[in-house]
């Protein structure tokens, strides 16, 4: 008998232990399934290449309705972790602070006051549920908001919070916010709800950290297409080829150290017997560069037509483009004017460098050094006192070689650089060849010389003989 | 690229002269550091500075153009930034920007603190 009761009480413990084992069996199987729902549901918004804020309200959806909450909000960390503010709030979350004096009719009647209100709370870390749940980095759970000091005790009924939860939202081990809900549809969380909500939120961090990934790499692609659009624009500012000179070869290359680029060399028909030639390097590389680039050349193409001379024509839009030009920023340009007629050449040079000139067939050489300052760092009085023009008388097989610091300073793997001697005698040994091979030479001798290392500022070089 | 290291003395004339030393590469990377120490010089109503070029190997051409900025900032408070000994290469290149019409530059010294005596004087 006593055996027999012994057995009974036996199989009842089993029984019972069978149940609860079972039942706890049966909650981790919900929960496996509510994660499997709720990263469907997730994922199929993030296909959708969903915004952010998008992708926040689903998450905090999906958890308020698996987990059967009244309201939930998702708060973000500043970069410096020291608060957090709500950036996605569904339903009536309440604030958490007590004193930040709401109007109680407001409230009962504009959810959208609250959301704001809560919207513009920064929360401490390490203050209240939230900032609590953020610096800790554990999840927390309330199950009687009464009797738990961190909660606030908001007067109004709706605001009251009967039961919460929060749980950190992290990224590689650093807290970038937290996910909370408030008030169970029926009865209070439990420790079964706190470990399904912080499941979600695990899932919710790697989406979160998924989507910022997605956005970044979307924004760096939208950047390369618009940089792609400016480099084919900036193309269009450089001739698509050199202008026929009666008596002249002429032949030019450039080629940016970056998409875009800070150098220019382009030609301008003065009048009938002038043609304008200007080579110029914008400091610094990049958008801000190509922008002073361009807005250079369109005040070059309207004030040198007619002028005849390049120290005017310098001047004048050095004047107006001073005021204009970032305080770091200049633009060193040489410009020539060659009379086709009787062959001659007056040339200004604003803090660019020199002109080389090649003569005596190829045997003599001479850098045309006139004085001259760089544009845009005097608004006028001393550019012009110190801008000089030069005269020179070009003869057949004279060579004319203009060429911005990116050719000379060309780097070698040990950093020694191509040299102004290197470019002089490029030159010199071709040429007896005609504009376009000297150009191309020098282009070879650069590119044996560099090695393949990376260039690193823009070249242009433009070749000019008279034949 | 060599790194960039600034250090400052100051000098007590009549009036202070402050000599900023500059060892290294002052880049886009350097550049930011060396701003706001020239800066805080300015704000500190320190209104004369030596760069001492001697020991830079590189300086952006951005980084010549803000140095314009700051040698205008000095003679606006009745004040000068010179440059001393800058290395051939840097040399070279402020000769061919023609920036040392607006900038002046000494290559000993004892004669660019005698710049700002005799201005003084």
């Amino acid at each position: 008998m006593l055996a027999a009761l012994i057995l009974l009480f036996i199989y009842i413990r089993l029984k019972r232990r069978h149940f609860l084992l079972e039942k706890e069996k049966n909650a981790l199987v919900q929960e496996k399934e509510v994660v499997v729902c709720f990263l469907q549901d997730i994922g199929e918004a993030f296909s959708e290449g969903m915004e952010l804020d998008d992708l926040l309200k689903k998450i905090i959806n999906c958890s308020i309705n698996l987990v059967g909450a009244s309201a939930g909000a998702i708060f973000l960390s500043d970069p410096q972790r020291k608060y957090l503010v709500a950036k996605i709030v569904e339903g009536i979350f309440p604030p958490m602070t007590d004193n930040i004096g709401l109007v109680a009719d407001k409230v009962s009647t504009k959810t959208r006051y609250l959301e704001d209100i809560l919207k513009k709370e920064k929360i401490e870390y390490g203050h209240s549920v939230i900032g609590e749940a953020a610096k800790k980095e554990v999840p927390i759970l309330v199950e009687d908001g009464d009797k738990d000091d961190r909660v606030p005790k908001l007067k109004s009924d709706i605001l009251r919070i009967r039961t919460m939860m929060a749980v950190p939202l992290k990224i590689k081990n650093e807290v970038i916010g937290v996910m909370a809900i408030v008030n169970k549809w029926s009865g209070r969380f439990t420790s079964t709800d706190l470990s399904l909500f912080n499941s979600l939120a695990d899932q919710a961090s790697v989406s979160i950290n998924n989507a910022r990934f997605y956005h970044a790499l979307a924004e760096k692609n939208r950047i390369d297409r618009d940089l792609e659009i400016a480099k084919d624009i900036q193309q269009l500012l450089i001739p698509e080829r050199c202008p026929d000179i009666s008596g002249y070869q002429v032949a030019a290359y450039s080629k940016a150290a970056l998409e875009l680029g800070g150098d220019y060399y382009d030609f301008i028909n003065v009048d009938d017997d002038h043609l304008g030639i200007v080579i110029a390097d914008v400091s610094g590389k990049g958008i801000s560069a190509a922008i002073v680039m361009a807005t250079f050349r369109g005040m070059l193409n309207i004030i040198a037509r007619g002028n005849k001379s390049p120290k005017s024509v310098l001047s004048e839009i050095n004047r107006i483009m001073y005021s204009d030009m970032k305080k770091d920023m200049f633009i060193s340009v040489l410009y020539l004017i060659l009379n086709t007629r009787n062959h001659s050449i007056v040339a200004s040079r604003a803090g660019h460098e020199p002109i080389l000139l090649i003569h005596d067939q190829g045997r003599k050489h001479k850098l045309i050094k006139g004085n001259g300052i760089v544009i845009g760092i005097d608004e006028g009085d001393i550019f012009d006192k110190n801008l000089e023009e030069t005269s020179i008388n070009l003869l057949k097989d004279d060579i004319i070689v203009l060429y911005t610091d990116g050719i000379t300073e060309a780097m070698d793997m040990q950093r020694r650089e191509f040299s102004r001697e290197n470019l002089i005698d490029s030159v010199m040994v071709s040429s007896a060849e005609n504009a376009g091979n000297i150009a191309k030479n020098i282009e070879d001798r650069i590119a044996r010389f560099t090695g393949g290392v990376e260039q690193h500022d823009d070249i242009t070089l433009l070749v000019l003989k008279k034949v | 690229m060599p790194a960039c290291e600034i250090t400052i003395e100051k000098i007590d004339f009549e009036e202070p002269i402050h000599i900023v030393r500059i060892t290294g590469a002052l880049d886009a990377y350097s550049f930011p550091d060396f701003e706001i120490k020239v800066r805080d010089i300015f704000e500190k109503s320190g209104r004369n500075i030596i760069l001492d070029f001697g020991k830079l190997d590189y300086i952006s051409s951005a980084g010549l153009g803000a140095l314009m900025g700051f040698a205008k900032i000095a003679r606006q408070n009745n004040g000068d930034l010179i440059i001393l000994k800058p290395t051939p290469k840097i040399g070279s290149i402020i000769d061919v920007l023609g920036l040392s019409k607006f900038i002046k530059v000494f290559w000993d010294e004892k004669t660019a603190l005698n710049s700002f005596v005799s201005k003084a004087g």
